[in-house]
Formats: structure tokens, C-alpha cells, sequence
């Protein structure tokens, strides 16, 4: 599941985890997030960090209410790497972080790596 | 020279008066056209580029505090404040104030956003009516939403003390009703960063919400209204936001910033004793007072205006609602002309006090008087042109050919400028879509000058007499100050 | 006289008939064509997204169609390229700018910068930017002192993606005759990062020693605490013993409090002591940044002075939260109102 209001990363990330072999479903902001992720568990949800209306800090925390889907690893995309803001991340429940902008590639090894970490 | 010649004489005069008036009017508001859309196209250029320089100037973004006087509105103060906390701004606070509500105000709010009482400490810069009672904070989400409950004072009263108690640099004044876009921070606090030393105040359009999708606190799609009164307010706000304060903002003499949104630094209206309570209008007469304390000390202070649309207000669809609210407002703005006129024509407040207030004065405080009579005297021209032709009247008082033309030019010069506006609109943000919008905003555009253009220049005239009755307390009807109001 | 009227009347009508049809042209048109266009945008996505992202033949096969686009596609291709580059990092980037690179973009930027119209400088200064090419430096170096501010901002913006340390001084010479763009300046030493830190800290240097340079040095400084260099902590300390540095010493504090090193607690908790409720201020936040206990004494000696300042009384507060730990202990023994704020905040913080 990715959620980002910019067509163009919204689209890439698609693209990029789509050829790395993962199914995708991408939403524009963290409200669609929140609701297409209690029709069908994701095994990994990406959010972007400031969308309009429900933010990716308030999506990911209104996941981890769920029961369902607070083991379900959350990735954020951040353009902000200042300490304080990792902590809040990190406080509202996120498995990692990545920093806009990013390297496709880059984003590709970190959700196989939380995968990996939760399969393992 | 006989009876005819004089009345012949006075009529033409007055004729005269009313057409170069209007076109004064029209041609000023012209001139503030072209600026606007000047400034429009330069904006667009910057909005090219934009890329992500938001995001990356993150360290640097200034933060705000988001001030919400509340006083009985449990039907939607949750909504309105959630709404408030999804906005996309790295740093800023929600502090709601409570005017003293009677209602389930405060009960609601701490329950929704669990909250939880601290001893915030309450600065009193600002020395305040009411006095506060309990501050809460929210345990939710980014832990930013504050409420503050004090004993009533007032709108004014409440806002002064928000100021107080506001934990960030800037200070945005919203109303509980207040839509605002996402982005609304980000914009409008563009000028404090940019130009952090000498940007005092900045305000933002507000356009009307009726007739749009409204869903979250959020205008989801922007739509017009079709009923007569909403869909002559969107094109009565374009004008007058989008192009008027646009355009006067260029010059430097941008005078009022709706108080709808505005975002003001803490510091400077901590100096300027906050928000006066003894006034309708106490956001608006809070700028002025601002230019005064520029001018006054001297001090190299901008009061900008951003142009692109963020904030949403719903216009009253009722006429006694609407005559409310315009009266009032016209009230307002002749308390605060009449308490700054010493403002007027004084070189130390820049373009506001020798080209905006004047402007004002006679282009708006004393536009409905102009334009009652000019109603009247057009009503006495027909009669005269009537009685003319049926014979009634026997001598030739009107040359009818040129009033008329004079009239229709005036009145296609005024519907031009609307129409100006809708093409700036078309060149610049172009929130509304499809051919059926534009139609009817076209239609609203030549519809206003017959009818609600008249009622709204009554309604007006009467707000101007009730504050000048109500100095001159000797002379007539004593209106009572509504202070619990705060729906139009 | 009334043959004018009937004109002006004439003239009038026919100016308001053409805008009303104007209107309706403009809107549908525009309409029409971003439509159009936006079908047309997501086709050439997906063959971008290939020729960056996908296997080995594949890519190839996208990349040279994409070459191999001229005229209005390749600058539809061009376009959007410009627009993506912002927003990728990595091998992706790279290879979209080798792309453009390939086909002269650089050339055309550097055209663009020195072409008649303002918006044109403006589109080159931007361009060389997203392409990040050193040789650019010199051409935005020149558009600092531009006529339009625009082109000049761009120009600043593309400095800092560049990323190239000659052109720190050219910047901040830009910041001094322009403050407008203070902030954009200081967004782009950031982005250069610690290349430039030598030269930011000779330019700070400079400025403590030159009356009028209050805001150069103020954006030096914190250019110096984002990026975090440690190796200005001697020269920030310098700023904040100079009592003549007045607004300077703001920026100093804070950028001591970001950059996070313990040696700087000592002129910090000196400063605590001074007149100016702004430095106390900053200097209050710096220390809670820092985090060092050894700091804690001398915050709490100043959370019992009566007469602060009520910011100055918040930050310090907020430091001994911050750094926990005695720091709590102390607020809890405090009698201050401030402390009793802090201690609820921590409460709340915690709680959730």
C-alpha cells in the first residue's frame, strides 16, 4: 500500500515495487489509506509523511489502533531528517523512514529488508 | 434665470456627479485590476518552480499558532478543530478558546481530542475582560491542540487571550467556521519567512464555499451556487479579495486583511496591546491600528497579501442574514475610519494613510450614500422623461439621449470590471470548472447591478448611520454592540 | 456631445461581448488541452519509469526511444524529466540527468540564463540546478545579481543543489544586498552542506569583526548548526563572548544548541545571566538540545530568578525537561509556574 498526493513518487514507488515482484495499491492521501488497508491487510504500507488532510504520522497511528494491522510494517517518506522529527516518527509507530528525495533503488532494498525482518 | 433652468441646472449637476463618480470608482478599481493581475502573473512564474523548495526550507519555516474563539459551538467545534490539525504545516499549534460557552463546547472538545488539564502558564501582556479558568492540552496525535476556558468577554476579548497564551512566533486568527485549505499555512506564512525582518501581518483570499462539496472541513470541490444571493457573493468576493486586495497589497497600502485569515507576528500585536474590544470589525481595525503604529514609530513594516485561495467561508443565503452581516460590516468600517481619520493624509503612514484610507473613505464608506441617491435620482429622471414624452411636464428639462447612454455606460462599465475579474480568475487559480459554472457566474456578473447592488448599498448606508448615531448617541436609535454574535 | 456618449455606450457593449466570449473560449480550451495532456503525461510515465527503473533491455529500449524524440515531444519529455529530477535520488536521478545531458539540456540552460526574458533566466537558472552540473557555477553565480528577483532566488535555490563550496561567498554577498532571500540562502548552504563549512566559518569570523554584518553572519551561523559542524563550535563561542554582537549571538546559541557538543554548555549557561531576554531564549533551548546534565545547576539557578522574562523562564524549563533525568528532578523540586507546566508536559508526553 502506498500513499503519497504526488502523482509522480506515488506512480515510481508503484512502478518500482511492481517490477521488484510485489503487488501494489496506491492511494492520495492517508484517509483512502487507512480505509483501503482495513478491506485488505497489506504486508507493508508506505506513507508520505505530509499529504493533505490525514497526514502520514495520523494514518500510521490510526493503524496501529487497529489490532489487525499493528504488526504490519510502516515505512515513511519524509522530506524532514531532523532528529526531533525521526522521534515522532517513530513515536507514532513507523518501522523506517526514508527521506525524499529518494533513490528508487534504495527504496526497494528497505521494504525487502523490513519484510525481511518481520518474516524472520 | 427661471425655476426651469435652475432645476434644469441641478438635475444635469447631479447627473454629472453620479456619472463621474462611477467612473472614478471604476476606473480606481481598474487601476487595482491591472496591478492585481500583474501580480497574479508574477505569482504563477513562481508557482512554475516551485519544486520542492517547501518541503527543504523545513528548518527555517517559522511556526504558528492557530487562535479559534469559540463561544456555543458544540455542533461543530470538533470537526472544525480536527479539521485545523490536518493542515499542512511542519510546526503549529491549535489553541481553541472558550468564550464561556454554556453549551457542551468544552466537554465535547476534551473528550474527542482526550484531553487532559495542565497549568499552562498565561502570559498577560495583554490585559484582558475575561479571565481564564482551566487550560487543557491533547494527549492525541502531534499533542497540539490546546484549550483555553476562560469567562466570557467577547470575540476580541478571546482572541486577546489566545495571543496570550500562543506558544509560536506567528498568530493566525480563524473563525469556528472557518474552511481552510491544506496548504493555507504554508502560503499565507510564506512572506513572514521570506522577508522575516520587516513582514508585520499577511492575510489570504477568502472565497465563498456554497454550492461546493464540502466534506472533513474541507472544501472538496469547488463548485458555484446556484441561487441568487451565494452565487452574486462569489463573484462579489472575487472581486473584491481576489482583485482588491490583491491589487492594493502591491501598492503597499493593502488596509484590511479579512478576518477569516490572517496570520500576524505575537511580538508586534503584543506591542500593540492585541485586538481592541469596543469595536465591530476588531480584526480589520486591528491592521489599521497596525499601519498607525508603523507610521507612528517609524518602523519599515509590510502587511501583505497572498493570492492564492485559502480560505472557505459560507455566505448567507438568506437576505436578513446577509443584511446583518453587511451592515455590520459597513458599521464597522466606519468605526474604524472615524477613530483613525487622524491617519488621513499624514505622509508618516505611507500609501494606507495617503491613498488607501482616503480611497476608502470616499469610495467605500460613502459608496452606498452616493449610489442610494444616484437610485433616487434616477427614479426622478424617469419620471421627469415619462412625463416628458406624455406631455405632463411641458418643458424641456432632460436631454433623455445622452442620460441614457451615460447610464447604460456607466452600468456595462461596472459589469466590465466583474468580468475583469473573472478573466484574472480564468488566468490565474481557476478553482471552479465546466462551461455551466462559468455561465452562471457570468449571469451573476450582469445580475448583480440590478437589484443586489441597490439592497446592498441600502444595507450599508444604514450600517454607516448606525455608527455615526451611535457617537452622536443625541441623535436616534442606540444599537446594541452583539457580542455573543458570531454567525453573520 | 452625445454622438461621444452613444460611442463611448458602443464601445462599452462590444468590450463586454468579448470578454464574455472570451471567457467562455479560455475556459474551454484550457479545459480541453489539460486534459489532453494529462492522458498524454501518464504514457510518458510509464516509458520514463522503464528506461530509468527497468531491466536491462527493456531500459535500454525506452532510453533510446526517448533519444530519439524531437521537437515537441522532447521537450514535452524535457519537461516532465525537469520536474521528476527534484524529487529522485541515486542511480535514477543520474541517469535521468545523463539523458537530458546527452542531448544538450545543459547547453539550452545555459542559453536560457542569458536570455532576454526574465522568465526564460529564470526556467535556465532552474534547469542547471536540477541538473547539477559544476560547470553551471559560474553562470548562477552571475544571475545573483539579476535584475528580477525571481531569477535571482533560482538562481540561489540552483547553487545549493549544485552543490559547489566556491559560491558561498557569492551567496551570502546575495543575502546581504537582498533580504528577501535570506532564507533561500541559507536553505542553500544547507544543501551544499559540509563542503562549505570551512568558508562559512572564515565568513562568520569575518563578519563578528565587521560592524553591519548582522545578517551575514547570522545566516553563516545557522548554515553552520543544520549542517552540524562541529569543527564552528570555536567561532559560535567566539560570537556568544562578544557582548557587541548583539542578534548575532541569537543565531550562535542556536546553532550551539544543534550542533549538540557538551563544550559549548559553559558559555551557554553564561550567557543565561545576561540582559537580553532573546539571547536567554535561545541560549535556554540550546542547552535542552545539548542534553548535558552538567548544565542542569546553573538552568535551575536561573529558573528561580524572579524577573525573567516569560520565554526566557519557558525555555529554561524546557531545557531541564529535556534533558531528564536531575533536570526533572529539579523542575519537581522548583516552585516555579514554569516548572510546573514543564512537568505536565512531560506527563503528557509520556502518557501517550
Amino acid at each position: 500500500m502506498v500513499a503519497d498526493d504526488d502523482a509522480d513518487i506515488r506512480e515510481l514507488v508503484v512502478f518500482k515495487l511492481e517490477q521488484s515482484g510485489h503487488d501494489v495499491r496506491a492511494v492520495g492521501d492517508g484517509a483512502a489509506a487507512v480505509e483501503a488497508c482495513q478491506d485488505d491487510v497489506p504486508d507493508l504500507v508506505i506513507l508520505d509523511v505530509m499529504m493533505p488532510g490525514m497526514g502520514g504520522l495520523d494514518a500510521c497511528r490510526a493503524l496501529r489502533h487497529d489490532p489487525r494491522l499493528a504488526e504490519t510494517p510502516v515505512i515513511l517518506l519524509t522530506a524532514r531528517a531532523q532528529e526531533m522529527d525521526i522521534e515522532q516518527g517513530f513515536g507514532a509507530g513507523a518501522d523506517d523512514y526514508v527521506v525524499k528525495p529518494f533513490s528508487p533503488r534504495e527504496l526497494s532494498s528497505r521494504v525487502a529488508a523490513v519484510l525481511q525482518r518481520r518474516r524472520g | 434665470m427661471d425655476v426651469v433652468d435652475v432645476v434644469r441646472w441641478a438635475l444635469t449637476s447631479l447627473g454629472i456627479f453620479f456619472i463621474v463618480y462611477s467612473v472614478l470608482i471604476n476606473t480606481s478599481f481598474l487601476l487595482i485590476t491591472v496591478l492585481a493581475f500583474i501580480d497574479f502573473s508574477s505569482y504563477q512564474r513562481r508557482l512554475d518552480f516551485k519544486a520542492y523548495d517547501e518541503a527543504f526550507a523545513e528548518p527555517l519555516t517559522p511556526g504558528v499558532s492557530i487562535l479559534m474563539p469559540a463561544y456555543n459551538e458544540s455542533a461543530g467545534i470538533v470537526e472544525s478543530v480536527r479539521a485545523m490539525t490536518a493542515l499542512r504545516y511542519p510546526d503549529f499549534e491549535v489553541v481553541v478558546i472558550d468564550d464561556g460557552s454554556s453549551d457542551e463546547t468544552v466537554p465535547l472538545m476534551v473528550e474527542a481530542f482526550d484531553m487532559v488539564e495542565v497549568p499552562l502558564v498565561v502570559e498577560t501582556s495583554i490585559a484582558t475582560k475575561g479571565e481564564v479558568t482551566a487550560t487543557y492540552l491533547s494527549r492525541q496525535g502531534s499533542r497540539n491542540v490546546l484549550l483555553v476556558c476562560k469567562t466570557n468577554g467577547g470575540k476580541a476579548d478571546a482572541l486577546n487571550v489566545g495571543i496570550n497564551v500562543a506558544r509560536r512566533p506567528l498568530v493566525c486568527m480563524v473563525d469556528a467556521d472557518s474552511l481552510l485549505d491544506p496548504d493555507a499555512l504554508l502560503h499565507v506564512s510564506r512572506p513572514f519567512a521570506d522577508d522575516p525582518e520587516r513582514v508585520v501581518a499577511s492575510g489570504g483570499v477568502v472565497r465563498v464555499a456554497n454550492g461546493s462539496q464540502i466534506s472533513g472541513g474541507r472544501v472538496a470541490r469547488v463548485k458555484m451556487p446556484h441561487r441568487w444571493l451565494p452565487r452574486t457573493q462569489v463573484v462579489e468576493y472575487l472581486r473584491a479579495f481576489m482583485i482588491g486586495r490583491t491589487g492594493w497589497s502591491r501598492m503597499g497600502g493593502l488596509l484590511i486583511i479579512s478576518g477569516a485569515f490572517g496570520i500576524f507576528r505575537r511580538d508586534v500585536l503584543l506591542e500593540l496591546g492585541g485586538l481592541a474590544t469596543d469595536c465591530i470589525g476588531e480584526d480589520a481595525e486591528l491592521v489599521v491600528r497596525m499601519h498607525r503604529w508603523l507610521g507612528d514609530t517609524g518602523r519599515d513594516g509590510r502587511v501583505v497579501f497572498v493570492a492564492e485561495p485559502v480560505a472557505w467561508t459560507e455566505a448567507p443565503e438568506s437576505r436578513a442574514v446577509l443584511r446583518k452581516q453587511r451592515s455590520r460590516w459597513h458599521r464597522g468600517l466606519a468605526e474604524i475610519l472615524g477613530k483613525h481619520k487622524g491617519m488621513l493624509f499624514r505622509k508618516r503612514y505611507g500609501v494606507v494613510g495617503m491613498l488607501s484610507m482616503p480611497w476608502f473613505v470616499v469610495f467605500e464608506l460613502l459608496a452606498p450614500f452616493v449610489e442610494i441617491f444616484g437610485v433616487v435620482f434616477l427614479v426622478l429622471a424617469v419620471a421627469l422623461g415619462l412625463g416628458q414624452s406624455i406631455g405632463w411636464v411641458h418643458v424641456d428639462v432632460l436631454n433623455d439621449d445622452v442620460v441614457w447612454y451615460l447610464l447604460a455606460s456607466s452600468l456595462l462599465y461596472a459589469i466590465l470590471l466583474t468580468l475583469s475579474a473573472l478573466v484574472v480568475e480564468e488566468f490565474s487559480f481557476r478553482r471552479y470548472r465546466g462551461a455551466r459554472d462559468l455561465a452562471i457566474a457570468i449571469w451573476a456578473a450582469f445580475e448583480e447591478n440590478f437589484g443586489y447592488r441597490q439592497l446592498n448599498a441600502w444595507w450599508r448606508m444604514r450600517g454607516a448611520i448606525a455608527a455615526w448615531s451611535r457617537s452622536h448617541p443625541e441623535w436616534g436609535d442606540m444599537q446594541r454592540q452583539g457580542l455573543g454574535e458570531r454567525r453573520p | 456631445m452625445s454622438q461621444a456618449v452613444r460611442l463611448v455606450f458602443l464601445v462599452l457593449a462590444a468590450l463586454t461581448v468579448a470578454q464574455v466570449i472570451a471567457l467562455f473560449v479560455f475556459r474551454l480550451s484550457r479545459e480541453r488541452s489539460e486534459r489532453r495532456d494529462a492522458a498524454s503525461q501518464a504514457a510518458l510515465r510509464a516509458v520514463v519509469f522503464t528506461a530509468l527503473l527497468g531491466d536491462d533491455d527493456e531500459s535500454q529500449g525506452a532510453r533510446d526511444a526517448l533519444r530519439a524524440r524531437t521537437g515537441r515531444r522532447w521537450e514535452e519529455f524535457e519537461e516532465q524529466a525537469f520536474t521528476m529530477i527534484p524529487k529522485i535520488k541515486g542511480d535514477a536521478r543520474e541517469e535521468l540527468v545523463a539523458l537530458l545531458l546527452s542531448r544538450g539540456a545543459s547547453v539550452r540552460a545555459m542559453t536560457n540564463t542569458r536570455a532576454r526574458s526574465y522568465v526564460r533566466r529564470a526556467r535556465g537558472a532552474y534547469q542547471l540546478g536540477a541538473l547539477g552540473q559544476r560547470d553551471a557555477v559560474g553562470a548562477l553565480v552571475g544571475l545573483l545579481t539579476d535584475h528580477s528577483f525571481l531569477v535571482r532566488r533560482l538562481a540561489t535555490r540552483a547553487l545549493g543543489q549544485v552543490g559547489d563550496p566556491t559560491a558561498v561567498t557569492a551567496m551570502l554577498d546575495a543575502a546581504e544586498r537582498d533580504p528577501e532571500l535570506t532564507r533561500d540562502v541559507t536553505v542553500a548552504l544547507i544543501r551544499v552542506g559540509l563542503a562549505c563549512a570551512p568558508e562559512l566559518r572564515a565568513d562568520l569570523d569575518t563578519s563578528l569583526h565587521t560592524p553591519g554584518h548582522r545578517r551575514r553572519g547570522s545566516i553563516a551561523a545557522r548554515a553552520l548548526g543544520v549542517i552540524g559542524d562541529v569543527g564552528a563550535v570555536p567561532v559560535l563561542k567566539a560570537v556568544l563572548d562578544d557582548e557587541d554582537a548583539g542578534s548575532l549571538r541569537w543565531a550562535a546559541a542556536s546553532a550551539l544548541g544543534e550542533i549538540g557538543v557538551p563544550e559549548a554548555v559553559p558559555v551557554l549557561l553564561r550567557v543565561l545571566g545576561e540582559d537580553d531576554p532573546s539571547l536567554q531564549v535561545a541560549a535556554g533551548r540550546a542547552l535542552g538540545a545539548i542534553g548535558d546534565p552538567v548544565a542542569v545547576p546553573g538552568l535551575a539557578r536561573a529558573l528561580r530568578d524572579p524577573d525573567r522574562d516569560h520565554d526566557s523562564a519557558r525555555a529554561v524549563a524546557g531545557a531541564l525537561r529535556r534533558i531528564g533525568g536531575e533536570g526533572l528532578e529539579e523542575l519537581e523540586r522548583s516552585d516555579s509556574v514554569y516548572a510546573a507546566e514543564a512537568l505536565a508536559l512531560q506527563l503528557v508526553r509520556q502518557g501517550a
